[in-house]
């Protein structure tokens, strides 16, 4: 199960993302992000305390809007990841191409 | 060139000696018309003399020369020219007196020139035979010769031309020296004529027909003797022409010659049929040691063999019976004998004491021939005769004769010495076409083996993410193991092993189809299991019956640093794996190809991917390793290739290889040979691919 | 130990899949880490074949099995019909991934920077891709 809360604060557009993120609904999570790029935010926030499991499917939502992103000018940043699920963004070595934050404070700091 | 001045010496001569006598003839026909009209004719006796001698020296030479020219001629032959010339003068001589006869008392018959001219003609003629038959008569002498006899027979010939000469001397009268020389030429003419050897070398035949001919030139010599004597020697002729010393003494000469032989001959004639017996069994024997040349074969041997045991044994039948690997039944020829009686004798035969004790011999070295009396309807004496080639009895003749104890020592002799020439033939016979098989066989052998050594790859395909060795060793000349490499592009390599079911060449002759198969089907480019698939079609068609082909392939993917491996009945393969430090084997499925040979196959094959990481090792090898035993029958076994490859995996896949190879000569004992083919492929892994 | 699962070829039985096999290694005493990390490479594979090999046919399965040999764990995934050999499949540069919408691939890379050992069998139409983990314990 996944669901996806969206929220406007400061300019920012926050999803925060509760449960579980695989083949089969990793449809949702795209969505939800191309409704936001096309709501017009350029800054995109991915609360990830509440995940707890990403498949390839999932990660591969994220690489498929990196190039994108860098073109816009969009920024994408991810924080309070779970220490399980960001061992899998780094097995990937997703850590050094996104931007991914320990919490919601050094996201916004930087 | 030197040849000519041969020829003419016998036109020559035979010239001369014609016109000498016509000389002769002239002369004392003019010397006739002096002495008739009382009237010195001026020409002196001694002009006789010389002419008539001339006439003997031409006769000689041309006779010595026409018999030298025919001395291919055998006995037989000579004697009978003997005897034709004889029968030609005496005919003429008859022809003479008939024409006297016819004459009767009319004045042409007492007419002295015709009656000189006659005279002549005898003279002639007579010295033709005498000289002629003597010639032949040193022909037969000489057979066989000695220095004393050639030396006798130069005396004879110096006395008979100084006997010539002696008219001068005593001018025909026949005074002391006369008698002197003719006892003196006698003596000489019959110790020369003890000299028979030729006799004995007559067939039965051939004698009787000898004693014929001497029988005419006795008759002829006796004819003209007399003649001479009883005639002639009446007749007062101007010159004595026949009492020349030398005419008397080739008369003595030929005469006790031809009575000698004759009575020789005769009394030969009972024990000819021996010699004849000993001659043929010489030239047997001659035949058995000769006949044998590598290309003829041992039947043809022992056919003379049998010839020759039968006539020298006067056999009524006979039978060989042979022991070879080719006719486990034995293989029997017969001679004027059936089946049937063969088989009744044998029955006879074989129950009794000593010819079992005979064929139970240990040492068939002291074989002899064995001689039995039989209880048969037909046949009442049995011979034995062993064929022993090196050591071992490879038949027997079995001679049998009608009669009881028909066999005698002598026969038996003959026989075993027979038998033994003839198996030294065979013997030589064999190991000379087994020099030859040997020498066909290890050329044949060098080609092989030349051919197989280019079947095994001498570059092996790698890239730089990983080394390979590999080696192989043929437990004959040549072998049936089988590796090879084949690169499908920049990453991907193929590896093969492989082992033919059997040994030498005829295993060498299966590997090099699976190179062929392999180096063509790889090209397309097939996964592991795909190509034993197709080989094991390909094979299926081209293998013999009840043969197969283990196999092992591997596709290395350095750039996906995977591995792709088909097992198809060979040995597992080792791999060590360098992040756990441990080796194991690749035991997955896998069916020989050629067993199945339908599409049931397909259900056997298994095809595995897996990863590997640098420092990781495959070791490929063939069952020649694992199965090699030492001198207590263990096996090196797998375990201990393993044990191997754990300790030694960070060597590099050369100093891995012999250190496989050299605790395997160790276990195996330092100078035993390990009976089969044995390979082993090293492949070591050595860097990360940086695109996986 | 030795557990075994039938799953259906749908995405949707991924979750289920997940349930049990956190039900199987929480047996084990495995950290959190390790214990998403192998959840992760087995879904990873079986979404493959549910989604390439069986194009999410319901009524086509894959077996699971899970054994513990001494020092490892074994998971082996079995499935009938035409094989996907995930080693053969082309692996993807990342950086050429980031744009691209085909999400392809990076599945293949977790497993195999996850597993210690892949191995994949084909045989008689039948095919096992064998993951293994090894523990130095």
């Amino acid at each position: 199960m996944l669901t996806i809360e969206t929220q406007e604060e400061n300019g920012h557009t926050i999803l925060r993302l509760t449960g579980e993120v695989d083949a089969s609904n990793s449809v949702i999570l795209d969505e939800a992000i191309t409704k936001v790029v096309a709501d017009g935010s350029s800054s995109i926030l991915v609360d990830g305390a509440g995940l707890e499991y990403i498949s390839s499917a999932g990660l591969g939502v994220f690489m498929s809007y990196l190039e994108d992103f860098q073109e816009k000018e969009i920024d994408l940043k991810i924080y309070s990841l779970s220490e399980r699920v960001y061992e899998v963004f780094k097995i990937l070595g997703l850590d050094q191409l996104m931007h991914i934050y320990p919490n919601k404070k050094t996201a916004l700091e930087s | 060139m030197i040849k000519l001045p041969q020829i003419h010496i016998g036109k020559l001569s035979l010239l001369l000696a014609i016109l000498v006598w016509l000389g002769l003839l002239f002369v004392n026909l003019v010397r006739l018309v002096g002495v008739l009209n009382e009237m010195d004719s001026g020409i002196a006796i001694e002009f006789t003399w010389i002419l008539q001698i001339l006439y003997f020296i031409t006769v000689y030479s041309f006779y010595k020369y026409s018999i030298n020219k025919s001395t291919q001629s055998d006995f037989l032959n000579l004697i009978w020219r003997g005897a034709s010339t004889g029968i030609f003068a005496v005919t003429v001589y008859l022809i003479i007196g008939f024409f006297y006869t016819s004459l009767g008392e009319s004045k042409l018959a007492g007419d002295p020139f015709l009656k000189t001219f006659f005279y002549h003609v005898r003279f002639g003629l007579m010295t033709v035979f005498l000289i002629s038959t003597s010639l032949l008569w040193q022909h037969l002498i000489l057979y066989q010769k000695t220095k004393r006899v050639v030396k006798q027979w130069q005396a004879y010939e110096i006395a008979l031309l100084v006997a010539m000469f002696l008219v001068f001397f005593d001018r025909e009268a026949y005074e002391y020296s006369f008698y002197f020389g003719m006892v003196l030429l006698g003596i000489l003419a019959v110790i020369l004529s003890t000299n028979l050897k030729w006799i004995p070398y007559l067939t039965f035949k051939e004698k009787w027909k000898s004693l014929l001919f001497l029988a005419i030139i006795i008759l002829a010599i006796s004819y003209m003797l007399w003649y001479t004597v009883s005639v002639d020697m009446e007749y007062d002729y101007l010159a004595n022409l026949m009492g020349n010393l030398f005419v008397i003494s080739l008369f003595w000469f030929i005469l006790v010659y031809a009575v000698l032989s004759f009575l020789v001959t005769l009394f030969n004639l009972p024990t000819s049929s021996v010699f004849e017996q000993k001659l043929t069994e010489a030239i047997n024997f001659q035949r058995l040691s000769q006949s044998i040349q590598p290309e003829e074969n041992e039947e043809q041997v022992l056919d003379i063999l049998m010839d020759s045991c039968m006539s020298a044994a006067y056999a009524d039948a006979a039978w060989l019976a042979m022991k070879s690997e080719e006719f486990p039944e034995g293989f029997f020829q017969e001679r004027f004998i059936d089946r049937k009686t063969r088989e009744e004798i044998s029955a006879l035969i074989e129950p009794q004491k000593t010819i079992r004790d005979w064929e139970s011999e240990k040492r068939p070295d002291n074989l002899s021939p064995i001689n039995l009396r039989i209880a048969h309807s037909k046949y009442e004496s049995i011979l034995l005769v062993p064929l022993v080639i090196n050591k071992s009895v490879i038949g027997k003749i079995v001679l049998c004769k009608e009669v009881r104890d028909g066999f005698n020592k002598e026969m038996l002799n003959i026989i075993s010495t027979f038998g033994r020439q003839a198996c030294i033939a065979v013997e030589n016979h064999r190991l000379l076409n087994q020099a030859i098989l040997n020498e066909r066989y290890q050329e044949e052998l060098k080609i092989a083996q030349r051919v197989q050594k280019s079947l095994l790859p001498t570059q092996l395909d790698h890239n730089e993410y990983f080394d390979i060795c590999a080696f192989s060793n043929a437990a004959d000349e040549v072998g049936g193991d089988y590796y090879d490499t084949y690169k499908l592009d920049e990453n991907r390599f193929v590896l093969i092993i492989g082992d033919v079911s059997g040994k030498g060449t005829s295993a060498a002759f299966h590997m090099s189809q699976m190179k062929g198969i392999f180096q063509s089907l790889i090209q397309l480019n097939l996964s592991p299991s795909e190509f034993m698939i197709k080989a094991n079609a390909a094979l299926s068609k081209c293998l013999e019956r009840n043969h197969f082909i283990t196999a092992s392939i591997f596709i290395i993917n350095t750039a996906k640093q995977t591995i792709c491996h088909s097992r198809a009945g060979h040995v597992p393969t080792l791999i060590h794996k360098k992040k756990l430090n441990k080796s194991e084997y690749l035991e997955i499925d896998g069916l020989g190809l050629g067993i199945l040979r339908n599409k049931q196959y397909e259900n056997h094959v298994v095809e595995r991917t897996f990863t590997y990481q640098p420092g990781d090792v495959l070791v490929l090898f063939t069952d020649g390793i694992v199965e090699a035993k030492n001198n207590n029958s263990n096996q090196f076994g797998y375990e201990r290739v393993r044990t191997l490859l754990e300790v030694y995996n960070e060597l590099n896949p050369q100093e891995i290889q012999t250190k496989i190879i050299d605790s395997l000569h160790d276990f195996v004992g330092g100078d035993r040979l390990i009976d089969d083919d044995y390979s082993m492929m090293v492949v070591k892994f050595t860097k990360q691919n940086k695109a996986s | 130990m030795k557990h075994q699962m039938k799953i259906s070829c749908q995405t949707a039985a991924l979750s289920e899949l997940r349930v049990f096999l956190k039900k199987t290694l929480g047996e084990l005493r495995l950290s959190d880490v390790d214990q998403l990390q192998l959840i992760l490479a087995v879904e990873e594979v079986c979404a493959n074949l549910i989604i390439h090999s069986h194009k999410c046919n319901a009524l086509d399965y894959i077996q699971l099995d899970i054994k513990q040999n001494p020092g490892k764990l074994i998971f082996e995934i079995t499935d009938e019909g035409k094989a996907f050999n995930m080693l053969d499949y082309e692996v993807p540069d990342l950086n050429k991934v980031k744009g691209d919408k085909r999400k392809g691939g990076l599945g293949i890379i977790l497993v195999k920077k996850i597993m210690d050992e892949i191995e994949f069998d084909s045989t008689r139409g039948t095919n096992t891709c064998r993951l293994i983990k090894w523990f130095q314990s």
